[in-house]
């Protein structure tokens, strides 16, 4: 499955995009999607994000699906 | 209302009176763009968003507040954007039949707000710029 993964703030622009995307078995978990992240753009080695599936925080071990929309949130700073 | 917004905040709609005069009292919250931070000057600020999924978790801080408060209602607008020295980035109104509840209930919603609403903010100094809570 093709997974879209959205991007923002510092992330966004350590990986000059908005969005990117990875090709994974169906079933994966976010930490495979990450791990195949990690992979393709060591830079996100370095960087502390929590991750967000379908616009709600979601723990790694939370399984990933055709179509979901996975997010990258780095430490907020609103307000 | 809960709002992530382009444009100014306007606090007259915020702050119109209750008709029903059941509120004792309107507790405000303006959080503003300050001028230095850790004494490094600085000239903006630039708020992005998740637009969607901000709304989703300014929300969820509305009902717990609604929840565990005693208060008649919450209403949550943030500013996205290029922002000046001075300007309002976020407002919260908290209306309550007596006032302890509402201070209580805003204090709660701006802490909370800033610990998961995804909204970002981008310091810029006269030499630089950083975005806020990275490395922290």
């Amino acid at each position: 499955m093709r997974v879209r993964i959205l991007l923002f703030a510092a992330l966004r622009e350590a990986l000059s995009d908005s969005a990117v995307e990875v090709e994974l078995p169906a079933g994966c978990t976010i930490e495979q999607v990450l791990t195949e992240l990690r992979a393709k753009h060591p830079v996100l080695g370095q960087q502390r994000f929590a991750t967000a599936l379908n616009r709600r925080y979601a723990e790694p071990s939370e399984t990933v699906s055709e179509g979901d929309e996975l997010a990258l949130i780095p430490p907020v700073s609103g307000g | 209302m809960i709002q992530v917004v382009t444009t100014p905040i306007e606090l007259d709609p915020l702050l119109a009176a209750d008709p029903a005069g059941a509120t004792g009292g309107v507790v405000l919250f303006l959080g503003t763009v300050r001028n230095q931070t850790a004494g490094r000057k600085v000239v903006r600020l630039e708020y992005e968003t998740f637009e969607e999924m901000a709304l989703n978790e300014m929300e969820a801080v509305a009902e717990a507040a609604l929840r565990d408060f005693e208060i008649d209602s919450i209403d949550i607008v943030h500013r996205v954007g290029t922002l000046a020295l001075g300007e309002v980035a976020v407002a919260i109104v908290v209306r309550a039949g007596h006032r302890k509840a509402a201070f209580a209930a805003c204090q709660f919603a701006i802490d909370t707000l800033k610990q998961t609403v995804p909204i970002w903010k981008k310091e810029f100094f006269e030499d630089g710029s950083v975005w806020v809570g990275e490395g922290a």
